[in-house]
């Protein structure tokens, strides 16, 4: 490569990574921000028109309420296993049945973490927020079983 | 400046411009991938010693992984990548990655069996234990393995050990590796989680990296070799255990053979149907013949002396860069040692030439290695080139040259005037190539007028 190239693809290089670090600070600890706000923006809590943002989405499904499990989630710190509660098509309580270190293992990561993400369950109504930054392998596990939870309920957000 | 010399510049700097673009992608791609980690709240591992082990541990992954996708594009043999830089540069950098990528995922592995094992206050035993429970992470474990055996086969000492044959076989399950380390990456955290970005992103990573092998390695090779319909027309015998062997074929203008290149062979005899090897051309070729001149090395190549009128050729190629495309400049000297004088062939017939501009040297310890050489020298006299024939045993002080030459103080100065401004085509053993790149050099010709095939990867 000549000495102009490298330097160029050096920059990008560079400038790549410290984007990605800009666009990764947003995410902050116990902070979870809402991504997909415009298809979650019907669905703020309190608005309790339920049925009629299923019928806005274009989806002919409608909400049940009830309690939902998610499956287990296999992550390498433990399993992990969410329960959503539904009444009047919002989602009103969400619940890790099993979270990994929820054995009495002291894993102190994962006790601050999970109040934080039933906490931004109900919050957004959706589990389409962002990350808990040094958590994401139990982010990824907790969005994956309450999603599954959400979908048995027909819950679309 | 000539016109004809502006002409030649100018196609230099573009090739030179597009190859540091396709050169870029490599660092590029591995800097997105790690800043789909920052932007997922990656790089805040770093501030934290806790949480350190996790952050290296992903980083280490992520580029070692995409690494390990750019080698498997590069041994792909992607017509644009290899027209670019050559077969056999892709494939020393492909070479030149395998360590360093097993290293990365090594540290990735370690780092994040620390890690796991350290948040849940557990040993790392325990810990390998429960992520062998999980599905994805025991065929990535297999993964490692795979990988593991594929670069100790390949470290010289044990490679040389080991039939070609054998070697290959263990490499192809590179692929295996690839797809049985795909899985955990998507399912292990929430980088690459269902609906982001990032996932689309790796798994185009994975799509380029398959689609590119599929294609370029099994399709088009089947494809041309079907429409080419390539048969043995005659073998010649050229010397002693050298043959020229005459395929014909049709439209063979349209699968861009050029003087200098070579393809992968696969003569379908019995015995030699089972693997391919490569042989450059050795004449201009034409859109109804192709030939190449095959030298008695080992197994394939003996049996090749014998090779039956009428035998079906299949070929994966053209591949190569030892082509005039390469040329930067007008004048040009051609040299070639023993059965490396069979692409020199082709190219002297093929290159344009004003008279002056040409320079042929053939080296060969007798006049019967010299093959082709009385090809060579009547094409090259026509373009009003001139020609040297040196042969004789080995030089000490200047290897590249026999033995009488060198101890006379000849070198290439001797031979060619004003040499900084040629352009050397040199194809050979890799002992002289050394030795004559070294003269080349001390004798002030910049390394991007210097042209090399070697017949040994
Ligand atoms: C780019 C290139 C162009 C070549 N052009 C010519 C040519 O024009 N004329 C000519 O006579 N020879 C040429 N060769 C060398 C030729 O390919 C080998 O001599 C031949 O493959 C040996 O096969 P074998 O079974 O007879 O010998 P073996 O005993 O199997 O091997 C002898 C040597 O060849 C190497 N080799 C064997 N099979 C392959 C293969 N499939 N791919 C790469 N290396 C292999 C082995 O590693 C070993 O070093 C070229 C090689 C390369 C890489």
């Amino acid at each position: 490569m000549r000495p102009t190239a490298t330097f160029v693809t050096g920059m990008a290089t560079m400038g790549v990574l410290a984007g990605g670090i800009v666009l990764g600070t947003g995410i902050l600890d116990g902070t979870a921000t809402g991504q997909n706000s415009a298809s979650n923006s019907g669905s703020t809590p309190g608005n309790g028109s339920v049925g009629n943002s299923g019928s806005t989405a274009g989806g002919s499904t409608a909400v049940t309420d009830g309690t939902f499990d998610g499956p287990v989630v296999q992550t390498v710190y433990g399993p992990m296993q969410v329960e959503i509660v539904i009444k009047g098509g919002i989602i009103t309580t969400a619940t890790a049945l099993q979270h990994p270190g929820g054995d009495g293992t002291s894993d102190q990561i994962n006790a601050q973490v999970v109040p934080i993400l039933t906490k931004a369950t109900t919050d957004y109504q959706t589990v389409q927020f962002g990350n808990v930054s040094r958590a994401t392998i139990s982010t990824g596990a907790y969005k994956q079983s309450a999603q599954a939870a959400l979908d048995q309920a027909g819950f679309t957000g | 400046m000539a016109t004809r010399e502006r002409e030649f510049d100018r196609h230099a700097k573009r090739r030179w411009t597009a190859q540091d673009f396709t050169g870029a992608l490599v660092p590029l791609s591995t800097s997105v991938a790690v800043a789909f980690f920052f932007a997922d709240g990656g790089a805040t591992n770093f501030l934290d010693i806790v949480a350190l082990p996790y952050g290296v541990g992903v980083v280490s992954g992520l580029i070692g992984t995409n690494l390990f996708l750019v080698m498997m594009v590069l041994a792909a043999r992607v017509p644009i990548i290899d027209s670019l830089f050559g077969h056999d540069r892709a494939l020393e950098l492909h070479k030149k990655l395998g360590k360093p990528v097993l290293y990365l995922l090594i540290v990735h592995m370690a780092a994040l069996i620390v890690d796991y094992a350290s948040r849940v206050n557990t040993d790392v035993w325990s810990e390998i234990v429960t992520m062998l429970g999980v599905n994805d992470l025991l065929l990535s474990f297999l993964s490692m393995g795979v990988f593991v055996l594929i670069v100790i086969t390949s470290l010289v000492a044990v490679k040389r050990r080991l039939p070609h044959g054998v070697w290959h076989a263990i490499h192809l399950l590179s692929y295996v590796a690839m797809y049985l380390g795909m899985f955990h990456q998507f399912t292990q955290g929430t980088l690459f989680a269902e609906g982001t970005a990032g996932r689309a992103y790796w798994l185009g990573l994975y799509l380029v990296a398959t689609v590119s092998t599929v294609v370029f390695r099994i399709i088009l090779p089947v494809l041309r070799s079907v429409r080419h319909a390539l048969v043995v027309e005659s073998v010649v015998v050229e010397g002693p255990g050298t043959v020229s062997i005459t395929m014909r074929g049709r439209e063979l203008a349209a699968a861009g053979f050029q003087a200098g290149h070579f393809a992968h062979w696969r003569f379908l005899a019995p015995y030699l149907w089972r693997e391919s090897h490569p042989f450059s051309i050795s004449a201009a070729p034409t859109d109804d013949r192709i030939r190449i001149t095959v030298r008695e090395l080992g197994d394939a190549t003996s049996l090749l002396q014998h090779v039956r009128q009428g035998t079906a050729v299949w070929f994966e190629g053209p591949y190569g860069i030892f082509t005039e495309s390469e040329r930067t400049t007008s004048r040009v000297a051609l040299i070639g040692s023993g059965i490396g004088l069979a692409p020199i062939r082709a190219l002297v017939e093929a290159m344009d030439f004003r008279p002056g501009e040409l320079t042929v040297i053939g080296r060969a310890r007798n006049e019967s290695e010299l093959f082709l050489m009385d090809e060579i020298t009547r094409i090259a006299h026509a373009k009003k080139g001139i020609v040297y024939s040196l042969t004789g045993p080995r030089g000490r002080r200047t290897p590249w040259l026999p033995w009488a030459e060198s101890e006379r103080g000849v070198s290439i100065s001797a031979l060619i005037d004003k040499q900084s401004e040629v352009d050397f085509y040199l194809c050979g053993p890799g002992a002289w190539m050394n030795s004559l790149v070294a003269d080349l050099r001390s004798a002030g010709v910049p390394p991007h007028r210097i042209h090399n095939e070697q017949f040994a990867w």
